[in-house]
């Protein structure tokens, strides 16, 4: 460490390149820190749990080929059917699929005749729903068996009895969220009572801001077009598949809108995120890849230039371990600089990002991590000149250039 | 205090052997005052590198103060350069971003000394050639001949067993060539023994003795001004 002085002495003689260098490695920990924050963002949005057993669950979407009055009977038996299936858990009806892009969206009020508190997605269908997503209950119960209804469209209306997800009893009653288990809410204005609270599930649309917020209604609803959801016993999804197509298919008139297991519902519905995600992180290595060699450059040339002076401090009794920590502690002592510059230009940086994009700030940890690796980088980077200067002979003092 | 034996340099390159030092014996004792001489291109600069540590000899041995050096390690030679041997160079070889105190103070921090310890030694130092009051001047605010008064007051910072000075006046005028040579002699005369390679005959008579290099063969002249006449 006695090399410190000097070094932050001769910085002030070498002030265009240090500055430059300086800068470049700002430049680089101000976007490495928030193209990771962004990515890992993205990445967390892909990553994080839809409730469902999503392994086991895939959907049907299709028609009831009957007569408008026959549709509700047509229900009962597609559902008695898929249900009898072997390899089959629990077959249900839903008006949506999580994620899916098809859903409905409700207006949510603890009050009657205030205007809405929040916003909800919605599903209705039979008593085997809950399980057919494979969801779990944290508060209250499921519903009584008595409970369940028959609508044409928008079931919603009808429901007496429902069960929201904790995430939305959460945003009704805070921290007293079981509290809403026994009470009325006011679903579109009107009043429902809250049965159970469900852990987790996921509304229609992946990058909606409430995404976490549903209503699970007990209304089957027998439309021209339904949902039959289905949750199948471990491994045995392709062969459900199959058998269930061939069920629905020994219909005249039966249209299949789409098949589709939740793993590719979800794989699709993330997909552009995905890509994002993937894009920045090329970009964050392109990025380190382009600031190493930089910084080697720079190292090498400053080094080359320095060639007599290597020379002279060899000659004063330098070793060739001392020359190697000299640079790098340079390197060190300018990455050091470039990085506390860079930290305050990353959180300009981010609260400009979560003013114009509705994102997070940086966290702190982020800040820490990326020092680490921008230190790692530097030191790296200069090694390789650091030997070379290192093995530079002593004689160099002695030759007149 | 130095003694060469046998000690020869040989450069090889692609199988071609080029002597640049033929086997020499030679032995410096304290308080010599040594000129080597000889005309460019006959090994001077061999013999100097060899005999700075800068370089390693071929063959042969060399002795530094009882210690045998052609075996060492780069770690304890550089700690032998810098302990025994104080160079004055010909380009002065000051460290431009760095302050007259600073250079002065350089050699030493490659020692175990604490601050304290290095003040006291960078102040005689400077106080001996007579810069004590440009300790805060940089190199180019100074005359060749300050310069390298800052360079023999860092080769003397460090208590070395010997000077060894590589033509410390050939890019100074007459004038201030000898007010170097002045010091150098006051030097030598308070005990320093130095080691001077020069081709400026005029600089001969300081010394008590004279080497003479020729086609990379060492020998001592007894009576140089006697032998060029």
């Amino acid at each position: 460490m006695k090399d410190l002085l000097p070094i932050i002495k001769s910085l002030k003689s070498n002030l265009s390149a240090s500055l430059l260098f300086i800068l470049q490695v700002a430049i680089t920990f101000t976007i490495l820190v928030n193209a990771i924050f962004l990515a890992m963002d993205k990445r967390q949005s892909i990553g994080r749990a839809s409730g469902l057993d999503e392994q086991n669950v895939f959907y049907i979407a299709t028609n009831l080929p009957v007569e408008e009055d026959e549709r509700a009977s047509m229900l009962d038996q597609d559902l008695a059917n898929l249900n009898a299936l072997s390899g089959v858990e629990y077959a249900s009806v839903s008006s949506g699929v999580p994620l899916s892009g098809w859903g409905r969206f409700l207006e949510v009020a603890t009050e009657p005749d205030a205007r809405y508190d929040t916003f909800s997605g919605y599903y209705g269908g039979d008593l085997n729903l809950f399980n057919a997503f494979g969801v779990k209950l944290v508060a209250g119960s499921e519903f009584s068996p008595s409970s369940e209804l028959r609508a044409r469209t928008d079931g919603h209306k009808v429901a007496i009895d429902i069960m929201i997800t904790k995430s939305l009893a959460e945003s009704l009653y805070a921290e007293q969220w079981e509290q809403v288990v026994g009470k009325t809410i006011y679903i579109d204005k009107k009043p429902q009572r809250v049965v159970g609270v469900i852990d987790k599930l996921q509304a229609a649309w992946p990058t909606w801001v409430v995404v976490e917020h549903v209503i699970l209604g007990p209304v089957k609803e027998a439309d021209a077009m339904v949902y039959y959801i289905v949750r199948t016993q471990l491994g045995q999804q392709s062969e459900v598949m199959e058998s269930a197509l061939a069920y629905l298919m020994s219909f005249h008139g039966r249209k299949i809108d789409k098949i589709e297991t939740f793993e590719q519902v979800k794989a699709n519905a993330y997909s552009a995120e995905n890509a994002a995600s993937n894009t920045l992180f090329g970009v964050i290595g392109g990025l380190l890849v382009v600031t190493a060699l930089g910084i080697f450059g720079q190292s090498r040339y400053s080094i080359i230039k320095r060639t007599k002076l290597i020379g002279i401090r060899r000659a004063m009794g330098a070793s060739k371990g001392q020359i190697i920590r000299y640079f790098v502690l340079e390197n060190f002592v300018l990455c050091s600089i470039g990085i506390a510059i860079g930290i305050v230009s990353a959180i300009v940086l981010s609260n400009a990002f979560s003013n114009a994009f509705s994102l997070g700030t940086v966290p702190v940890h982020y800040m820490f991590y990326g020092t680490l690796c921008t230190i790692l980088l530097g030191q790296i980077a200069v090694l390789y000149p650091a030997l070379k200067a290192s093995q530079l002979s002593p004689a160099i003092a002695t030759r007149t250039v | 205090m130095l003694r060469m034996n046998k000690l020869a340099k040989t450069y090889r390159t692609d199988e071609v052997k080029t002597s640049a030092l033929r086997p020499f014996d030679l032995e410096v004792n304290q308080g010599e005052f040594v000129a080597v001489v000889g005309p460019s291109g006959s090994g001077k600069t061999t013999f100097l590198n060899i005999t700075g540590l800068l370089e390693t000899a071929s063959e042969g041995q060399y002795w530094l103060d009882g210690i045998e050096v052609s075996t060492l390690g780069d770690k304890a030679k550089s700690r032998l350069r810098n302990e025994k041997i104080g160079f004055v160079f010909q380009s002065f070889n000051l460290i431009p971003e760095l302050n007259i105190y600073d250079n002065v103070e350089m050699p030493l921090r490659y020692r175990k000394l604490s601050a304290s310890q290095r003040k006291e030694r960078v102040e005689k130092a400077l106080e001996q050639v007579g810069l004590a009051k440009r300790q805060t001047h940089y190199p180019s605010q100074l005359s060749g001949g300050q310069q390298q008064r800052v360079a023999i007051a860092r080769a003397l910072a460090g208590s070395p067993s010997f000077l060894l000075a590589d033509e410390p006046t050939g890019n100074l005028d007459s004038k201030m060539a000898s007010g170097v040579m002045s010091l150098l002699q006051e030097i030598n005369q308070k005990g320093t023994t130095i080691i001077m390679v020069t081709h400026d005959l005029s600089q001969v008579a300081f010394a008590s003795r004279v080497i003479e290099v020729k086609d990379g063969v060492i020998n001592d002249v007894e009576n140089y001004a006697q032998e060029i006449a």
